[in-house]
């Protein structure tokens, strides 16, 4: 069997690019559904399979020559040698020397995708037949065990078969960009790696392949940067399907290099192996000038270079995981982390708050001294009782933060977290200030803890906001469009305002704020719901409104007349009046805050406050 | 009858160009912190993939001159805009919320003790 189908191949007219054989590609594109035939009849094909690879390169280069799926028999020059791989189909068998067909039939694949691409003239064409050869010339060269980021790639370069070929859709090729961004990201930090490790690959073939990757990275930024500046246009439905793909592609990219499922040296294999993210194709698809496309394609002659030369691949090592965000301190174990004793939103009387204090200063103080030097407060308690007297200071801390951390999520976010979630996702920036505020506060200031604590919030929430340019912009004009004087206002009070005010309210005493907090909660829940659910106009009516803006004010931010402003506004607060009433019975406390306050906790123990009495070691 | 959610697909790409822009600065940053952006990144450009938006999306005014913190905390204000109701009906919102404020964090942080 396998004699007829080499003395069919053996017929074929070798001729290089410039003068193309007719039909070529077409012919090309129906013996590959032929081989995909024979490749199932021995098994399953897996996705990081070379055939996989084929198959999707197959689309791409067939799509870039527009070439209809039709084969004319007359300038088919695959037409024997096809109808000799279709009569060997039923005679394969997994069961039977599968692995002298699987040989022989990758063997044979690898020699017709090699003879058509250089009978092909278009450079986009061969780029696309280049990428599905290069799958059988490393995977003949040096067989690997499956991967997933092998399969992962598999499904990015079908991505690619998928994109229109001269799309210019900006987004699209953004997407495409910042997918093969991330591809070349892990490439070279698995370079580095490797770098460090030199017995595991030559260093010459890593500083190539570091330099080509650096190289397309600042390529693709400097064309990510052109992209930014040209106009947008109507994307077709080809590609809209095709960014589908692109996102698909790039998410699963991340998820893979963020989760570690496999060795690094199996993962960087796996890059080099597909080119390293089909920088050839991207290049082509992506790059602008010539030099943008002969980037891409020496990376992939130095991958391609890897592995024909049989240059021996040790393991990596793995490195130590390193924090994921905050690289210069340790996660925080969450097992110590002290579990509130007050309820949220209470108010604590004087004598609790300056015993909390004392607990505080005196953890504090534990925490830091030398058991050779220890400070006035701690001379009279044995160095073996610090820890516990740390584990109170946090406890106190845990405690006073709690009592106002309802008022902090109200100064924030201008509304009470509803569901568990809302709580798992409250800004830790706050939850940090909020700690810092405890560590801080003095109660022989003369301002009470909750005070102290809204001051702190407002004045770093507004800071930070305003340097964003968000409260500035709402607060700096008033209802008739002049400019007046900016002055801290809370955004809270929803739902104390809206139906009283018309005027910009004063800042409600925080005292206030905290007591009743309990009934406050239920109220100022429904109320949030209730405005939620108005249709948009009428939401920002009644949510201007609560700003102090009068018809006028909101017709004119809403680019509305003054008469459709109060309007809107009417019928906001009539729906709010209808929906409100039965709906403040039926709502529900909130969830633990327990994980936010850790982890603020633990990041403020890493920075004490300036005000923390610090003591020097005895030399 | 179903709860009908009205979601803002050109704010979704705006805010997408945002996130973009902000992978775009960090990309030749291989920390930790790089790594928050592009994962970032894709759960926008995928977002906005499955909710294209019905007019094409110009890029927004002086996008490519503005420096990572402007970026970041503009997509932060961006993320934050969409209602309570879009952000529970689309999960990966909220999460592009938390990524973009861990970004912020990590970068205010970063800059505090003179990383690059």
């Amino acid at each position: 069997m396998w004699s007829d189908v080499r003395a069919a191949k053996n017929t074929l007219t070798w001729t290089v690019g410039d003068e193309p054989q007719p039909g070529v590609l077409e012919g090309w594109g129906a013996t590959v559904r032929v081989i995909l035939d024979a490749r199932r009849a021995l098994g399953p094909i897996d996705p990081q399979n070379p055939y996989a690879l084929l198959a999707s390169a197959t689309t791409g280069a067939l799509r870039a020559a527009g070439t209809p799926p039709v084969v004319d028999p007359a300038g088919d020059p695959f037409a024997d040698v096809r109808a000799r791989l279709r009569e060997m189909v039923p005679h394969l068998d997994a069961s039977t020397t599968p692995a002298w067909d699987s040989r022989l039939l990758a063997e044979t694949t690898y020699h017709l995708a090699h003879h058509t691409r250089i009978q092909v003239a278009s450079p986009e064409v061969r780029r696309w037949l280049q990428t599905g050869e290069r799958a059988f010339e490393t995977a003949l060269s040096r067989p690997s065990p499956p991967s997933d980021t092998y399969a992962a790639l598999a499904g990015w370069q079908r991505a690619l078969a998928g994109v229109p070929p001269h799309s210019d859709l900006p987004a699209l090729q953004r997407g495409i960009l910042h997918t093969h961004l991330t591809v070349l990201r892990q490439t070279e930090r698995l370079l580095d790696l490797a770098q460090e490790q030199s017995a595991v690959i030559p260093r010459e073939i890593v500083g190539d392949l570091q330099r080509q990757v650096q190289a397309l990275t600042r390529r693709h930024r400097e064309r990510l940067g052109d992209l930014e500046r040209q106009p947008a246009r109507t994307a077709t439905a080809a590609e809209e399907q095709a960014m589908l793909g692109v996102g698909t592609a790039f998410q699963q990219l991340r998820q893979l290099f963020s989760t570690r499922s496999e060795p690094l040296h199996d993962q960087l294999n796996a890059l080099l192996r597909s080119g390293v993210g089909a920088s050839l194709v991207v290049a082509q698809l992506t790059g602008h000038t010539a030099a943008d496309r002969a980037a891409g394609e020496r990376l992939d002659a130095t991958t391609v270079r890897y592995f024909t030369d049989s240059i021996e691949f040790g393991p990596l090592t793995e490195p130590q995981p390193a924090p994921r965000v905050r690289p210069t301190a340790p996660e925080p174990d969450l097992r110590s982390t002290p579990v509130p004793r007050v309820e949220r939103g209470i108010k604590l009387d004087p004598d609790t708050v300056l015993r909390l204090v004392r607990d505080r200063d005196l953890g504090m103080a534990a925490r830091n001294a030398d058991p050779d030097n220890p400070p006035a407060e701690l001379a009279e308690i044995a160095p073996q009782n610090w820890p516990a007297l740390a584990t109170a200071g946090d406890q106190a801390i845990a405690d006073l933060v709690t009592s106002v951390a309802p008022l902090a999520f109200k100064v924030t976010q201008g509304q009470l977290p509803s569901e568990a979630g809302r709580w798992e996702d409250f800004d830790s920036e706050v939850m940090l200030d909020l700690v810092k505020a405890a560590h801080a506060y003095q109660p022989d200031s003369g301002a009470s803890w909750s005070h102290f604590a809204y001051v702190r919030i407002s004045a770093d929430r507004y800071r930070s906001v305003d340097a964003a340019g968000v409260r500035e912009t709402a607060r700096t004009v008033d209802e008739d469009g002049r400019k007046v004087p900016w002055r801290p206002q809370p955004a809270l009070s929803l739902e104390d305002s809206w139906m009283q005010s018309r005027t910009l309210p004063t800042p409600p005493n925080p005292e206030d704020i905290v007591v009743g907090q309990a009934e406050d909660k239920a109220r100022s829940q429904a109320v949030r719901d209730a405005i939620d659910s108005l249709e948009p106009r009428q939401r920002a009516a009644v949510t201007l409104h609560t700003q102090g803006m009068s018809g006028r004010g909101i017709g004119r931010e809403m680019g509305v007349s003054e008469s459709t402003g109060h309007r809107d506004l009417r019928a906001g607060l009539a729906q709010l009046r209808d929906r409100l009433a039965p709906e403040i019975l039926n709502t529900t406390g909130h969830a633990n805050p327990a994980d936010p306050l850790g982890r603020a906790q633990q990041t403020a123990q890493r920075t004490p406050p300036p005000s923390t009495p610090r003591h020097t070691p005895r030399r | 009858m179903p709860l009908t959610i009205t979601l803002d697909t050109e704010a979704l790409a705006h805010l997408d160009q945002l996130v973009g822009h902000t992978a775009t600065l960090m990309a030749l940053r291989l920390d930790a912190v790089g790594d928050l952006a592009f994962e970032a990144a894709a759960i926008s450009y995928l977002l906005a993939a499955q909710y294209p938006c019905a007019t094409p999306v110009q890029p927004l005014d002086g996008l490519a001159d503005l420096d990572l913190a402007s970026t970041v905390d503009a997509a932060l204000r961006k993320v934050q805009e969409f209602s309570l109701e879009v952000i529970t009906a689309i999960p990966d919102l909220g999460q592009l919320n938390v990524l973009i404020v861990e970004l912020r964090y990590a970068l205010r942080h970063a800059a505090a003790v003179g990383e690059p």
